[in-house]
């Protein structure tokens, strides 16, 4: 069993990359369990990927990453004991610290494979995300094994390569790779480093 | 209550006048870790509900809803940084999703849904660098201010109900805002009693509402509580407040249960945010 963990900011794009990696494992006749959680009360993502007809377990209330780690840990165990799949696809908030979220999940004891984490960047708001709120974006990105900078449909000219040289010097060593989750630009390099 | 820690109640944008009792320092702060949301300044808020008679036509009106709520967010933030989305999906899960990331770029609609008489709405928004009861708020103006056939959840709402704003039977929204101090509603402690048609002298008394309004069931009570629209008036005499209807509303789309001769005795005061909230003009009682 493999976990993924798709960490980014809101709105950047996670549960449409979520609902295209379980469409593609689908495909390849591997069982997902996908696991969805928003910050705040009220979630629309499990709405969303249920109107989509994808099967996935909310967990509403709080954020996994802190107030709602024990829920988290709680429900991969069901998960691994009542579904077993070969991988759980997990969408934390966009508010949420990914490497937080890959603690909970070596500690819950499921004997995963291995659990990675996917950053997504959205490039429309690299710039405004980088000038307000940098630390907290550096650290959302931090834990990453690899990090899509997604949206590359929208991007102006020139737009790509300064968010990548900015992701290349704050994280040496990580793979960067633009995306468009919607057009489905670059997913089959992604769907291969994931392996 | 430790600053160190970095707890952010203090931001929640609650209204104390003089010789408040600010209850966000009465939980437990030794065990406080900032969480993420804490830590990004984010919040986010939201609630269900139900659309009735929805169609393209609704689609757009809940749409306008939440681009008026990225107006509000941009207008306090300076940028629209986070997500305001919905999700309209019928019994058996089928619906779609409106998203809004960008302004220029508008809301994005994903799927198609037949014209339904009655559909339910997820309504949520998790952004950065607003108060999150403001947010509520708002996103609750925009809603009622869409036109759209709607009724609000209560219990999605549970959360926002401590400092005055409630829905009513009818799943509309209504406020509550106290600028005495405590926060809260006081109303129901005047001991006054009306019977149907009395006249209500709640606006006679030394406590402050942003917005208020009155109501009487058949036991003279006052249903402050229980209803959905919004007063901003302090003064209104004995004037019978004709709360079920008969509201107007003047060029600035503020309500004059009263009539438009009355005076305005907040006008002056919290300005941005009532001020705000009364220039939506549209009714929906
Ligand atoms: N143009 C464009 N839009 C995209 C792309 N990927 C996602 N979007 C849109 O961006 C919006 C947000 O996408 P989501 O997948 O909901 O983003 P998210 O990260 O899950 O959002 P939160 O869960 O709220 O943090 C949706 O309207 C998507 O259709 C892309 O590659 N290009
Ligand atoms: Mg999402």
């Amino acid at each position: 069993m493999i976990v993924y963990i798709i960490g980014g900011f809101l709105g950047s794009g996670k549960t449409s990359l979520l609902m295209r990696l379980a469409t593609m494992f689908s495909e390849r006749k591997q069982k997902v369990a996908i696991l969805v959680n928003e910050s705040g009360e009220i979630g629309v993502d499990g709405a969303t990927l249920k109107a989509q007809g994808y099967d996935a377990i909310e967990l509403p209330s709080g954020c996994i990453c802190c107030s709602l780690s024990g829920t988290l840990q709680g429900a991969l165990v069901n998960i691994k004991n009542d579904i077993d799949p070969d991988i759980i696809v997990i969408e934390p908030t966009g508010l949420a610290l990914p490497h937080k979220v890959r603690d909970l999940v070596h500690n819950a004891c499921i004997d995963e494979e291995k659990d990675v984490i996917i950053g997504i960047a959205d490039i429309q708001r690299f710039n405004d995300l980088i000038k307000k709120k940098e630390e907290f974006f550096t650290r959302q990105m931090q834990g990453s094994d690899f990090i899509l900078i997604n949206k590359s449909d929208l991007a102006k000219p020139g737009e790509i390569e300064s968010a990548t040289a900015w992701l290349n010097d704050r994280f040496p060593g990580k793979e960067v790779v633009p995306v468009s989750v919607k057009e489905g630009t670059n997913l089959e390099k992604v769907y291969g480093m994931m392996q | 209550m430790s600053e160190e820690k970095e707890c952010r109640c203090h931001e929640h944008g609650h209204h104390h006048g003089e010789g408040e009792e600010c209850h966000c320092h009465d939980h437990d702060h030794g065990e406080h870790e900032r969480t993420s949301i804490e830590e990004a300044g984010g919040c986010a808020a939201g609630f269900t509900g139900t659309i009735e008679n929805f169609n393209t036509d609704a689609e757009m009106k809940l749409a306008d809803a939440l681009m008026a709520v990225g107006r509000y967010v941009q207008g306090e933030s300076g940028s629209l940084l986070g997500h305001i989305k919905a999700a309209v999906y019928t019994e058996d899960g089928k619906g779609i999703t409106l998203n809004l990331i960008d302004m220029d770029n508008g809301v994005e609609h994903h799927g198609t849904m037949p014209r339904a008489d009655r559909v339910k709405f997820n309504f949520m928004c998790a952004v950065l660098d607003v108060d999150e009861h403001e947010l509520t708020h708002e996103m609750m103006h925009a809603i009622d201010d869409s036109g759209l056939d709607y009724k609000i959840d209560p219990e999605s709402l549970h959360h926002h109900d401590h400092d005055g704003c409630d829905v009513d039977g009818e799943g509309h929204h209504h406020h509550h805002h106290d600028h005495d101090g405590d926060g809260e509603c006081h109303c129901h402690e005047h001991g006054h009693h009306h019977g149907e048609g009395g006249e209500c002298h709640c606006h006679d008394h030394e406590h402050h509402h942003g917005r208020r309004s009155h109501d009487y069931d058949e036991d003279g009570e006052c249903q402050c509580h229980h209803h959905d629209h919004h007063h901003h008036d302090h003064d209104d005499g004995d004037d019978d407040c004709g709360c079920g209807g008969g509201h107007h509303h003047d060029e600035d789309g503020e309500r004059h249960c009263h009539g438009d001769a009355e005076k305005k005795a907040d006008s002056g005061e919290k300005k941005g945010f009532f001020s705000r909230l009364l220039g939506k003009g549209k009714k929906k009682d």
